[in-house]
């Protein structure tokens, strides 16, 4: 009997150690670690910015993208709850759509032109991601006419009744950090256009950023201000894509001497110290669209490079109908833009009165720039445009001006940018050296992630949306991961990065 | 005995997993579940054929048993991925699996008994909101298997040491599903991925055990099944995924199931109580990788295999189980029983396709004899698996918190003929 007393008793213990080992965690709370933010407190965050800013990829602002936008990214690693964006279902809004991706092997892309809602709206409060695509600096303060993010983004929950400025929305948050990364539309219009649209005065950049920091500054919650600078013109595939692979093509083709480009005039600009060409086309070599410091054919250019060479002249053996057409058309609705004609006239315009238009602007654009007498000596000897010549190899048939980046305009985008990014250097208590990130990449050939095995390149579709200006998904989470190294170094924090490879790629598609 | 009592219930109030291990499914007999499967070295009826062959050697005359266990898996889990806010919560949905089992044996000589068994060796299913954070991992998977086990025992008796049994039989994987579905969030819009196949043709495999009885109250029992390598093959759909995937396609994979053996030891301290202790092994290691081959190339895949990696390594685990028969009550036996199943996945391969972890298991049980001839059985097993946080999943996984626990009834019968 004693035997079976000590028996059971045996295993009546057993089942009790186990029991009690097995213990009785509480199930309903999860014991999340507190984020670590070091000296600062980063309890409240409120994004102010542009389209990198509000996640807006292959140009469009959609809700797919802005899930991953890097100021939601750094809310979630920060354990901030209800970091609000204004999300837009898809495809989102632009114009004219989303880029989507039409076929995997050949990388076509189409535009997507249904546009999509707000649908987080009526919240009651301001959102926290504050990005409004394609602001410039100025806009922190003033209100933007005629962007039509402006109202959705800005705002209390209601659309239909905009803050006064973005500021308004940042005061009424009282936010205890601020990430302020503004200035890359006051050049990137500039490079966007070919040089055709002007960039922000230095000067007026200056002040504007100052006052916009110093009020973020004032603010009761006495906010830490993160500064965000300006990544190089060269770093974006936008500029530095179709330059090589055309070159690539026309390599061994001694029939194609080189790109020629048209180009428009500019003084001399004291304030940066540089110059413009004065001539109304100019030859760029072929190994020239190699070299990131002397051209930089645009993305825009994608449509047209096929058709160089090609001569309207149904007699020459490079004529192409289909090709003569879309480079008429070009013209035709470059004739309207410059508002020289409208588009039911146009529409009417033979290649000889095409040929003469442009040639009348032409010389008037020169007469604007450099005043009536240089005008006259110029018409003189100016030839004008000759559609019968090949497209983009003579200077009476060159390829438009808008869709290349000269060495000229290369060497001003550069030191425009150079001048903003002292400006953001000196101002707020962080910097987020951007510039240097993106320069780093290039340099390297890719990004790589340190918490998984993941490598980017600085190529569309890895690095960058389909607009080859916006980063990714992947990006966003690879410039959050920078950005929180960059606050765990000034605050002496210990914010978790993200792992890259967790981060879908969302590439959109024509479904 | 109170304080047992009272930490007992606590454990039960406040835990939980799903299943065996893996996705084995020890729960083959209703008697033996009773025991939490500690029967190897037992095996007083049919459902021997599962846990040891050589016990059909000692049945005499026709046995019949059969039941169901009802699987009712629940799962939690709170998010620690960038994808969604830390800590947000996703409840698994409910289901309820009936897993049926079925056994008969037939004496042929004194010493020779043969018989059949029917159950579901192993068996998955899980099942997330179509829009929940881990969706790029899975929604919905189940995999469903019937096997089929002829078999026979042999036994030595008078052989001057004790008595000696063996036994051996065909394990035959009869019937088979897979499904699978998880959404693909590499494009926007995000589309569905999802394979529904069958097993293309049975599968084989064997089983071989040993039962060694020094005296009548102690028994040792040695189980070996073999690893059965099914191959699964349907339907395969991309929705709302058109850009680089065709509108249909064949797909198919293969799943090795993996091998396993079980030492047991059966005593009896005092009479009418039953106890046994098994260590079950079980080689999981060969289950590296779940491959999804398909008919065609599929430009988004850049091929035609979608591989998965699992990696698993082996596990173990250790049952203890009890019977009583000396009742007041006439005719009714009573069992209960504990064990310990150790996962065989790997943190960084963990995924909501089977948010697995380490796991106690409790169980109780009951037969009563109801005429000469026929039993009655039922039981109860509750399972309680430990907190489970991963946080550096592979690519493609997602990182978090699972808890799981598991309520398993079963209903069953067993005829002495």
């Amino acid at each position: 009997m004693s035997y079976f007393k000590r028996y059971i008793k045996g295993i009546l213990s057993l089942a009790l150690v186990l029991a009690l080992v097995t213990g009785c965690e509480d199930y309903q709370d999860l014991d999340v670690e507190p984020v670590d933010t070091g000296d600062a407190d980063f309890s409240s965050y409120v994004a102010v910015g542009n389209s990198l800013t509000a996640g807006f990829q292959s140009n469009a602002l959609y809700e797919d993208a802005q899930k991953y936008s890097f100021p939601n990214l750094l809310a979630r690693q920060l354990q901030i709850e209800n970091f609000e964006q204004p999300l837009i279902s898809n495809p989102g809004i632009g114009d004219p759509g989303r880029i989507e991706l039409t076929n995997l092997e050949s990388s076509t892309t189409q535009y997507n032109t249904n546009q999509g809602d707000p649908i987080n709206t009526g919240i009651g409060q301001p959102y926290n991601n504050l990005g409004v695509p394609g602001i410039k600096v100025d806009a922190y303060l003033n209100a933007p006419d005629d962007n039509p993010f402006y109202p959705l983004v800005v705002n209390e929950g209601n659309p239909q009744n905009p803050l006064p400025n973005i500021h308004a929305a940042v005061q009424e948050l009282q936010p205890t950090v601020v990430s302020f990364w503004l200035g890359n539309n006051d050049i990137l219009t500039y490079v966007t256009s070919g040089g055709l649209r002007e960039f922000t005065n230095p000067s007026n950049f200056q002040t504007q950023y100052v006052s916009a920091i110093t009020q973020i500054q004032n603010l009761e919650s006495d906010p830490t201000v993160i500064t965000a600078n300006i990544p190089s013109v060269a770093s974006i595939p936008f500029a530095t894509t179709v330059g090589p692979q055309f070159q690539a093509q026309i390599e061994g083709n001694q029939q194609v001497p080189g790109l020629v480009v048209q180009k428009t005039f500019y003084q001399e600009n004291q304030q940066i110290g540089a110059s413009e060409n004065r001539e109304p086309a100019s030859l760029i070599e072929k190994a020239n669209l190699d070299d990131p410091s002397q051209a930089l054919v645009l993305l825009t250019a994608r449509d047209y490079l096929p058709y160089v060479g090609v001569s309207a002249n149904p007699q020459a053996p490079s004529y192409d109908e289909a090709a003569v057409t879309a480079i008429l058309n070009y013209w035709r609705g470059y004739i309207v833009n410059a508002g020289v004609a409208t588009e039911e006239e146009v529409a009417n315009y033979s290649q000889s009165d095409i040929e003469d238009t442009l040639r009348q602007m032409t010389i008037g654009q020169y007469q604007q720039t450099f005043g009536a007498a240089e005008a006259q000596t110029f018409a003189a000897n100016y030839d004008g445009f000759d559609f019968d010549q090949p497209f983009g190899l003579s200077s009476k048939n060159p390829f438009p001006n808008q869709f290349v980046l000269g060495a000229n305009e290369i060497s001003i985008t550069n030191t425009v940018t150079g001048i903003f990014n002292s400006v953001i250097a000196s101002q707020g208590d962080v910097n987020f050296d951007v510039n240097s990130f993106f320069d780093q990449v290039i340099q390297d050939g890719q990004y790589t992630d340190p918490n998984s095995n993941v490598t980017l390149q600085p190529t569309i579709g890895s690095l960058f949306s389909l607009d080859g200006i916006h980063p990714s998904n992947r990006a966003h989470a690879a410039l959050t991961n920078e950005l929180i190294e960059t606050l765990n170094s000034a605050t002496n924090g210990n914010i978790d990065k993200i792992n890259v490879s967790k981060i879908p790629e969302g590439i959109p598609v024509a479904n | 005995m109170r304080r047992l009592f009272a930490t007992i219930c606590l454990v039960l109030l406040c835990s939980g997993s799903a299943f065996a291990s893996g996705f084995s499914i020890y729960e083959a007999s209703v008697r033996a579940n009773g025991v939490l499967g500690a029967f190897s070295a037992y095996a007083d009826d049919a459902s021997t054929i599962f846990y040891n062959p050589a016990g059909l050697g000692g049945l005499e005359g026709i046995n019949v048993t059969g039941g169901a266990t009802v699987i009712a898996p629940r799962s939690t889990f709170r998010n620690l991925s960038p994808l969604a806010p830390t800590g947000q919560k996703t409840v698994m949905e409910k289901q309820e699996f009936l897993v049926p089992n079925f056994y008969g044996s037939y004496q042929i000589t004194d010493n020779l008994t043969a018989g059949i068994g029917v159950n579901a060796p192993f068996g998955l299913g899980t099942k997330w909101p179509d829009d929940w954070v881990g969706r790029g991992s899975s929604i919905e998977t189940s995999i469903e298997t019937i096997f089929v086990t002829p078999s026979v025992g042999y036994e030595f008796s008078d052989t001057g040491i004790g008595n000696i049994r063996v036994g051996a039989g065909l394990r035959i994987a009869a019937h088979g599903k897979v499904k699978l579905s998880r959404a693909v969030t590499n494009f926007s819009p995000e589309g569905t991925f999802a394979l529904d196949g069958d097993l293309k043709e049975p599968a084989f495999g064997f089983n071989a055990g040993l039962q060694y009885e020094p005296t009548d109250k102690v028994t040792f029992g040695f189980t070996y099944r073999s690893k059965v390598t099914t191959e699964f093959e349907g339907d395969a759909t991309f929705d709302n995924l058109s850009v680089g995937f065709p509108s249909s396609a064949q797909g198919g994979a293969e799943i090795t199931l993996p091998s396993s053996y079980v030492l047991a030891v059966n005593v009896e301290p005092v009479k009418g109580l039953r106890t046994e202790l098994d260590y079950v092994w079980w080689g999981w290691s060969s289950y590296d990788e779940l491959a999804i081959e398909f008919d065609q190339p599929i430009p988004a895949l850049g091929g035609s295999t979608i591989v998965n990696e699992r990696n698993y390594k082996d596990a173990w685990q250790l049952r203890f189980g009890a019977e009583y028969t000396e009742l007041p009550v006439e005719g009714l036996t009573v069992r209960g029983g504990i064990a310990y199943d150790e996962n065989p996945i790997r943190d960084r391969y963990v995924d909501p396709t089977l948010p697995d972890s380490d796991r106690w298991l409790f169980s109780g049980g009951l037969s009563y004899q109801v005429t000469d001839y026929l039993a009655v059985d039922a039981s109860y097993i509750f399972i309680r698996a430990k907190q489970r946080k991963v946080t550096n999943t592979h690519e493609g996984g997602i990182d978090g918190v699972y808890t799981t626990y598991a309520n398993l009834p079963g209903l069953g019968f067993t005829l002495n003929l």
